[in-house]
This record gives structure tokens, C-alpha cells and sequence, in this order.
């Protein structure tokens, strides 16, 4: 029984071979583009499970309320209070604190690097979280404070062949440590990763780190008893802190290790680049299934259309005996037959693209986890589902047919003309809302491209200075560089737009009280020459300003208006503890999702500055690039060369909409190829059985023209249709999307319509091919059949 | 073996109904071998479908082998339809994705025969119609004659007591027709099948031993030839 199906399943794929290969492709692609996802989804949803103690693993956070009611999350906390918890809590068994290094400057004999993954932590790190140890021990690796573990990696980077243990590692020119451990490399799915871990210094810039209400800066995690409720245990922590730290409205919550990576709300992270915004998730599952829902389409609609081809085999079928299920068995058969093969080529197409997908998200993803054979069992489950989901409709609609009916040949044979066209016009609204979405990410993207920011990126090269040694050597620096003819202009400051810098509470108004936070940067005189920034009114700073008894200040525009001053009034007035010489255009100096803050701007005198920063000509930039680097090592040959072009660094704030964009792009893509793919044989079969009408118009004198428009004009109605329904979806949702940014891109018609003007191109060519090449065929050909 | 009483097939239109069967009593024992005459939509193949299950009346009672056929559930129906009915068509209906062979393997598959025992009956079958060289052609491969047969082949191979068959020899010449018909005869006489054909032609109708008249969905005389 079940080899005649087989048989008759090949037989028909072979004898309509592009209906065969439509639904083959599509379910391939379709199935292909799901198995990425779901490995997309399964290494973020596996995020920090390796910790062999993960479901007991907690990380201490706040939440309070911001200045303008929003909630505020933080994993900041004071340094003390890991002990405390420990001391106070006899449900929490250990505790640990982290924070980063920062950029450190890491010297081994004469040689410099600089390595911006150092970790503070403390000892019980490896007793919470599971980094084994390849040398050395968790028990004494970090026992002493001079001790410093290395990862595998750094080890090899760093001694290359040679034993690492018992080597002199020496941070920031004076911190000395001691390798005592190697760790195995941490996972790509921590959220807590390292090159090296040092520990936990007693003080910081000479205050005990155990001091309260002082410095919170350490992220705290606590590892529970097994019996332990997080709820309890939460609720206990402000009774033992109670006058001990300042605890304000903040209340005290223990966030589950596995939520951090995609649940986390907070202000600041260890690692932003190692935290996924869960909607992703979501919207990523959504596209997927509706990427295979789609190929699903193809099949219902090709295979209801085709139903008449097997009506003569069912009438047959039912007449030798055959009950509907057994028809039903079979038609589902071949479908599951198609989906199988199907199956097996989405493994191949997932191999094929994972490098891309890899390359576009700049991820490491392995295909490993699709060869489990757990994976394989749940797979081959869910291909038969969507197997049945495609194959259940036309199996039922083709297994109910009567024989009576089938051979009178009476009309009575559902045409299923309704649903077909409802699901290409479902298929079209899916694959334009795509377009839509992926052109207005773009034009959000190009938006920021052009966006006006203040200040020119173009062609400014920034060097940071990260040691005290070239920190000293800076001014002599920039006065060797500003002799060079292609340098345009040269300034020093000791903060630069686009990079993270420092705030300041200044107090301006009359009651004193109120603050305004200010981004605050030192500059020189050159500065706004090299920025090109433009100064509204005012003057620019000059060398005297340095001298002068009251600092004087630069502000922008935001900072005028909130004071309530026009830019001209400005001039003069006080603020805080500055005098404002000068008003500013506003710039950007930090993500587009945030509106302009304030900014003040002082002169950066005689302290060593942080960052060069050089205008370059457009021409000669390598040679320039070669020059500069020279003069670095005649001067700093020690230490390499820190630098970045600041449009790079601008690029940087939006490279995960970069991302989403790519991939918006990949799976328009993939929808509309497969959408097209089963209009392109819903329309070959269309115009096959329509071959003689369209022979009897032509002899009666119907143009080729004429012919088309007879063939096409239905679908392209469809097509139209399914731009109307994606119109209010697309704009709603994507509204949505671009509220999240303060300075976003108008949503016009403009865009609709090019979204629309592109699938009905694309859906023309598909149906006109067809058409075409039908009502350019002889009539006496297709009239001699009969 | 068929007891039909007052069967009525209408179709419902807006305002009006029309009968394509009204009112049909007939008795057909087992053995017989009887010819529906009839014009163009006298309704002798509503009659043939009902007969063989393949349709259902509107109105009236249907006997089949004393069972009440208008009271058979689908799964009833269709286990008398596998073990007694074969079916003949005008156009052959082969499936043309299948050899020969497996065309004629088909029905036993509803059957459940198994495969050793299949694969015998089969080979009885291609033996007796002389068409084992022909077994892995497709239909399309075979002349109008010989998909006919195949056709014959296959209502035969689960050894029914009662063949219907719809204007079997309509679209075949006269050599072949009478082939069929020989064929039919033989069957009728020498194994006691029951056979019900549908027939335009008086020739083809004279091999069978009674003929029934349809006009307008009643049945007008019974064996004209006899009285």
C-alpha cells in the first residue's frame, strides 16, 4: 500500500516537475530559515546555563523610580554589601562581586598591550559560576591580591608556548600580579566574560571599598541553598541594611541568572554587548513561522488548484473500494513525502547560510545543536506537523470528492477558487509588511547617516592616550603633528562626542537645589575648529582663558534653554561655579536614542590631556596614517597606538540597527521569493488550463496584450489587496519602533508606496512571464489537442 | 441481490425540482446480466452509481443482498462495495501515474490482500486477458481495446458477484466491443457474475439476457426483445 503511494507520488512530482520543485524549495528555504532561527533563539535562550549552579544563581538588583516617574533598574551595588549578605542571610551561601577594570594597559617584560576585558572579582567566583580550571585552582588561584587568572586565550596571547604560571603581569605600569590560574575560555553564552580576573582591590582611590554610602559600583551576585525562595530572601535584605547604606525608594529584587541575558532592565550592565532584548526574540519566532507558513501556502494553493488532475484517480480510487481516509492517507502521504525531502535539504541550506547569518550578526553560532539527537526527534515531529498543516486542507478537500460527481463531470466539485486567493492575499500582506519594515529601517539608518550632528566625523582621527606615560607625552605630541601639512587641525581634549564620558550635576538656578545634568568636557582653543562645531554666539576659548580667576565655559543650546536664556543673553551670565563666554550648536555626543542633554564645555588648561584629535586631508590618508604612526613610536614606542576615526565610532551607536536592518533585508528577501514562487505556479497552472480559451480569443483576434492583461489582472488585484491590509500593520509597528528613538525619520506615503510599486513589479514579472509566454504560443497548437 | 423501490435522485434547484430518477422499482437477481438502454440523460448512469454505492438516493429503499442499503452507514457501504462490486468505465479510468500491473493490483490493496498472495492474482488476471507483456506499459501506452481490458481486469480481480459497467464498450470498435462483451458473457455464464451494463447500442445489449428502458428517470418496459 504504502510503496503505490510512494510510486505514485514520485510519478506525479516527475511529471510536473516545476510543482515538485516550487513547494520543494520553498519548504526548504522556509524550514531552513526557521532551523536558523531556532538556533538563533536557542543560544540566547541557553544564555549562562553552563553554570552548573545556575537555577540557584541570583543577581542583586534595585529598582526606584527615575526623575520623571520611569522605573529605574540597577545592578550597581555597594561594595560592602556581598559580605553583609552572606554575614546577615543564612540562605545565601556565597556571594560575589564584578566590575570591569576598565581599559588597562597590560605590561609583560617590555612588552604593552592594552586589553579592555580585565574583571574585579572576588574569590568565590568560581564557587557561584562554573569557569574550570585548566591550571591552578579555585580553592588558592586568587588568595592573595597580587594574584591575576588568565583565560586559556590570554595565556596563549600574552606567552604564547611558554608556562604562564608564576609570571609577572603588571596593570597600569604599577599594579603587579602574579599568574596563580588559567581558566578555560568563558563560554560565548555568559553573560560574564573576561581576559583576565583580578582581585577585588581593599580600596579604591584611597577609601575603603567597604566603606557605605560611598561608591556603587559592583555588581553583586548571591548563590542560594537549594530549598531557598528567592521572594524570602528578598524581602529580608533591607531589614539587615537598614542603617547601614541610604536606601532611598529603591526596592531590593533577586534577578534570576537565566533572566539576565534576555529579561534584564537595567540602567547599566557589566556587558551591554552580552544582554538581548527579549521583543527580538519574539519578533525573530513570528517571522519564521510566518516564513514557513508561507512556503505552507504554496502547497495548499498549488495543490488545491491541481486538484482536478486527481479527480479521475479518486473517482477511480473510491470506485475500487477505497474510503476517504485511505485517499486522505495518501494525499497527506505525498505531501509528507515533499516536506521530508524538504527537511532533509533545510539542513543543508542551514550549513550553507550560517556562515552569512554569522558573519551579518557578528555571532559565533554552531550548527552542533541541529544534530542532537534530541533535536533531530523534536524536528522530525515538527516536519510532520508542518507537513500536515500544508497537506490537511487538500488532502480533506481532494479525499471528499465523489465519484458520482467526478464522473458526470458536474460542477459540484469544490473549486476552493476563495480560499487560494485569501492566502495569496495573506502571503503578499506578510511579505510586504516585511519590504515596509526593512524600507523604513533603512531610511532610519540613512537618516542618522545624514543627520546633521553639530559636528563633522568626516576624516578626524582620534587618538586616545591611555597611559599616564603618553597622557604626559600628549602635548609635545600634538605640537610635532601640527607641523604636518595634511593634518588640517589638531586639538586635545579629555572627552570627544560618541564615546562615554563624564557627567556633572551643575546647579544654575535660583534656588540652587534644582540640578541639570551637563555631559562635561575640557577642551583647547582648537577644538571646535577641528570638530567643525559652530559657535552661535560668543567666542571661542583662547590661551588665556586657562589663567582666567572664574573658569569660563562653553555651552550648547540645550543648556541655554533650559536655563531660559536666548543664546545671545547667555553671554556673561553665570553658571554654577563658570562664566559662559560662548554658545554652541547643539551636537551629538551620544546615542540617537536619547534626545541632546546639556553640554558644558572648559578649558582643558594644563593637565595632560585624554584624546588627540586630528582633522585630516581627504587625500593622502594612508600616507598621513603612516606619518602619524612614526611619529607614535619615536615618541611612545613602548605603547601601541590608540585610535579610532570618529565616524566609525558614530556608526558604532547604531550598528545593532545596522543589524536589524540586514537582517530585515535577508528575510523581505526570502519571503517575497517564496511568495512569488507559488505565484509563479499558481499562474503556470492557470494558464495551462486556460490554453484553449486563450487560443479561440487569439483566432478571434485578441492581441498578446490583450491576452496578459486577461491572465494577470486577477492576481495583480490580489497583490494589490494584500498592500492595502499591510499598510496599517506595517505603520502601526513600525511606528512603535521609531518612537523608541528621540531623532527619528518621517514615515511618508513615499515609502508605502515604493514598497508597493516594488512587490507588484516583482509579482508582474512573475505572472507575466507566464502570460507572456502562453499568449505568445500558436492557437492551432493548443486547439489541435482537442 | 437488488431489490430497488420507489427511488427518486432530484437535484434542488431555486424554485423547482428536478428529478433525474423517479420512482424506479427493480428486481435484478443474482445471475443476471442486464442492459439500461435509454436516450442521453435518462439517467441510466445515476441509476449504475446508485446501484454500486457510489451515489445515494434522495427517496426510496435500497436492497442489497436483502440488506437495507439506505440505512448503511459509509463503512458498511464500503466493505460490500470491496467484497462484491467491480466497476467498468466508458473511459477506462486508468490511472495513468500506474503500470498496468499496478492498476490492476489497486483495488486488492482496499482489500488488505497481502503482497505474496496479490502478486498470484495478479499474474491469474494478466494470464487470463493474455496481456503479461503489457504489464509494465502505462496507459497511455496501451490502445483504447487494451486499456479497456485492463479496465476489466481490474474490476475482476477481487472477484465481485456484481459488475457494472458504464457503457464499457463506448468508446471502442466493433472488434474490441464484442472482445469485451464475450469477455462479460463468459463471466456471466461459466462464474454466475452478476452484471449490470449501460449500454447505447442494441448489439451490445443483445449479449445480456434482460434490458431495462430509462426515459426521463422512470423505467418505461422491461425486455422488449422477450415479449
Amino acid at each position: 500500500m504504502f510503496r503505490n503511494y510512494f510510486k505514485i507520488a514520485f510519478r506525479n512530482f516527475k511529471k510536473d516537475k516545476s510543482y515538485a520543485l516550487i513547494n520543494l524549495t520553498g519548504l526548504s528555504v522556509g524550514i531552513g530559515v526557521c532551523l536558523i532561527i531556532f538556533i538563533f533563539l536557542q543560544f540566547h535562550i541557553g544564555f549562562d546555563l553552563f553554570n552548573e549552579k545556575a537555577t540557584n544563581i541570583y543577581r542583586v538588583t534595585t529598582v526606584g523610580q527615575g526623575p520623571n516617574g520611569e522605573l529605574q533598574h540597577s545592578g550597581n551595588m555597594e561594595g560592602a554589601l556581598a559580605q553583609t549578605l552572606v554575614d546577615e542571610i543564612p540562605e545565601i551561601e556565597a556571594a560575589v562581586r564584578a566590575t570591569r577594570y576598565g581599559k588597562a594597559l597590560v605590561s609583560i617584560g617590555n612588552e604593552n598591550f592594552y586589553d579592555d576585558g580585565v574583571l574585579r572579582s572576588d574569590p568565590s567566583l568560581f564557587d557561584i559560576f562554573t569557569f574550570p580550571f585548566s591550571q591552578g585552582n579555585s580553592k588558592s588561584a586568587l588568595s592573595n591580591k597580587t594574584d591575576i587568572v588568565l583565560t586559556e586565550a590570554t595565556a596563549q596571547k600574552y606567552f604564547k608556548n611558554q608556562n604562564p604560571i608564576g609570571q609577572e603581569i603588571v596593570l597600569n605600569e604599577n599594579n603587579r600580579y602574579t599568574v596563580t590560574g588559567i581558566v578555560e575560555n568563558p563560554p560565548a553564552q555568559s553573560h560574564i566574560n573576561f581576559s583576565m580576573i583580578v582581585n577585588m582591590p581593599d580600596s579604591l582611590s584611597g577609601r575603603s571599598v567597604m566603606d557605605w554610602n560611598w561608591l556603587r559600583s559592583f555588581y553583586t551576585y548571591v548563590l542560594l541553598d537549594e530549598q531557598a525562595s528567592p521572594n524570602i530572601v528578598e524581602a529580608k535584605i533591607p531589614g539587615i541594611l537598614e542603617g547601614k547604606m541610604f536606601l532611598g525608594d529603591s526596592e531590593f529584587y533577586l534577578q534570576p541568572l537565566k533572566d539576565i541575558h534576555l529579561k534584564s532592565e537595567l540602567g547599566w550592565e557589566l556587558l551591554p554587548e552580552r544582554i538581548f532584548n527579549i521583543n527580538y526574540i519574539y519578533l525573530f519566532s513570528i517571522v519564521g513561522i510566518f516564513i514557513l507558513l508561507i512556503a505552507c501556502v504554496n502547497y495548499v494553493n498549488l495543490a488545491t488548484a491541481r486538484a482536478t488532475t486527481r479527480l479521475k484517480e479518486v473517482g477511480v480510487r473510491k470506485s475500487a473500494g477505497a474510503q476517504q481516509g485511505n485517499l486522505f492517507r495518501q494525499f497527506t502521504g505525498e505531501i509528507l513525502i515533499l516536506t521530508f525531502i524538504s527537511a532533509v535539504f533545510s539542513l543543508g541550506f542551514v550549513e550553507l547560510m550560517l556562515p552569512y547569518v554569522n558573519n551579518l550578526m557578528e555571532l559565533q553560532l554552531s550548527s552542533s545543536v541541529i544534530w542532537s539527537p534530541l533535536f533531530l526527534g523534536g524536528f522530525i515531529i515538527a516536519v510532520f506537523l508542518i507537513g500536515m498543516i500544508s497537506g490537511i486542507y487538500p488532502a480533506f478537500v481532494l479525499s471528499s470528492f465523489k465519484p458520482a460527481d467526478i464522473f458526470k463531470g458536474n460542477g459540484k466539485v469544490v473549486s476552493s477558487e476563495g480560499l487560494r486567493k485569501g492566502l495569496v492575499v495573506f502571503q503578499f500582506s506578510i511579505s510586504m509588511i516585511l519590504i515596509i519594515s526593512t524600507l523604513i529601517i533603512d531610511r532610519q539608518l540613512a537618516y542618522f547617516q545624514d543627520k546633521n550632528l553639530g559636528l563633522n566625523t568626516e576624516q578626524v582621527l582620534n587618538i586616545s592616550l591611555e597611559s599616564s606615560a603618553t597622557r604626559k607625552m600628549g602635548s609635545a605630541f600634538l605640537e610635532n603633528l601640527s607641523k604636518y601639512s595634511n593634518i588640517q587641525s589638531i586639538s586635545a581634549s579629555d572627552g570627544l562626542p560618541g564615546e562615554s564620558g563624564s557627567n556633572l550635576y551643575l546647579y544654575p538656578f535660583e534656588d540652587k537645589e534644582t540640578p541639570m545634568l551637563t555631559r562635561y568636557m575640557s577642551i583647547d582653543p582648537k577644538f571646535l575648529e577641528t570638530m567643525e562645531m559652530e559657535l552661535i554666539s560668543g567666542r571661542n576659548f583662547n590661551e588665556s582663558d586657562t589663567k582666567s580667576e572664574v573658569t569660563p565655559a562653553i555651552v550648547n543650546e540645550v543648556a541655554v534653554k533650559e536655563m531660559g536664556w536666548q543664546p545671545e543673553e547667555a553671554i556673561n551670565q553665570s553658571l554654577d561655579r563658570f562664566v559662559i563666554i560662548g554658545v554652541v550648536k547643539d551636537f551629538h555626543y551620544e546615542s540617537f536614542e536619547e534626545e541632546i542633554r546639556p553640554a558644558t564645555l572648559v578649558p582643558i588648561g594644563d593637565e595632560n590631556p585624554q584624546y588627540i584629535s586630528a582633522r585630516l586631508n581627504a587625500s593622502n590618508i594612508t600616507e598621513t596614517m603612516n606619518w602619524i604612526q612614526q611619529e607614535w613610536e619615536i615618541m611612545a614606542g613602548a605603547y601601541p597606538m590608540q585610535y579610532t576615526f570618529m565616524d566609525d565610532t558614530f556608526e558604532s551607536l547604531y550598528q545593532s540597527e545596522q543589524r536589524l536592518g540586514n537582517l530585515f533585508t535577508a528575510f523581505a528577501i526570502i519571503t517575497i521569493f517564496i511568495a512569488c514562487l507559488g505565484l509563479f505556479g499558481l499562474m503556470a497552472f492557470m494558464a495551462s488550463k486556460r490554453t484553449k480559451e486563450i487560443g479561440i480569443r487569439k483566432v478571434l483576434g485578441a492581441s498578446v496584450g490583450n491576452i496578459v492583461t486577461l491572465l494577470s489582472k486577477d492576481f495583480i488585484k490580489l497583490v494589490v489587496l494584500g498592500f492595502l491590509i499591510a499598510i496599517p500593520i506595517a505603520w502601526y509597528a513600525m511606528n512603535q519602533w521609531l518612537a523608541s528613538f528621540a531623532y527619528r525619520t518621517e514615515v511618508g506615503p513615499d515609502i508605502f508606496l515604493f514598497a508597493g510599486l516594488t512587490a507588484l513589479v516583482i509579482a508582474l514579472l512573475t505572472v507575466s512571464w507566464q502570460s507572456i509566454k502562453t499568449a505568445l504560443s500558436n492557437p492551432t497548437e493548443s486547439l489541435k489537442s482537442e | 441481490m437488488i431489490k430497488l423501490r420507489n427511488i427518486d435522485k432530484y437535484i434542488d434547484k431555486r424554485l423547482q425540482r428536478n428529478f433525474i430518477l423517479k420512482g424506479i422499482d427493480l428486481d435484478i437477481s443474482e445471475g443476471d446480466f442486464i442492459s439500461i438502454m435509454g436516450p442521453s440523460g435518462a439517467g441510466k448512469s445515476t441509476l449504475l452509481n446508485i446501484i454500486g454505492f457510489l451515489d445515494d438516493a434522495n427517496d426510496g429503499e435500497y436492497f442489497f443482498l436483502d440488506d437495507p442499503v439506505h440505512n448503511l452507514n459509509e463503512k458498511q457501504k464500503s466493505e460490500y462495495h470491496r467484497s462484491y462490486i467491480g466497476f467498468v468505465f466508458q473511459a477506462y479510468h486508468l490511472i495513468d501515474e500506474l503500470t498496468v500491473y499496478e492498476n490492476i493490483e489497486m483495488p486488492l490493496l482496499y482489500r488488505k490482500v497481502k503482497g505474496s498472495q496479490r502478486k498470484s492474482m495478479v499474474a491469474d488476471m494478466l494470464d487470463r486477458f493474455n496481456i503479461v507483456a503489457k504489464k509494465d506499459l502505462f496507459p497511455n501506452q496501451l490502445s483504447g481495446g487494451q486499456q479497456q481490458l485492463v479496465g476489466v481486469a481490474r474490476a475482476l480481480i477481487g472477484s465481485p458477484k456484481l459488475i457494472l459497467a458504464d457503457e464499457p464498450t463506448g468508446n471502442l470498435h466493433s472488434d474490441q466491443s464484442k472482445e469485451i462483451m464475450e469477455t462479460f458473457q463468459k463471466l456471466n455464464k461459466e462464474d454466475g457474475v452478476t452484471i449490470i451494463q449501460v449500454t447505447h447500442s442494441d448489439e451490445m445489449a443483445s449479449y445480456g439476457e434482460r434490458i431495462i428502458n430509462l426515459q426521463d428517470g422512470t423505467i418505461t418496459e422491461t425486455n422488449p426483445y422477450e415479449e
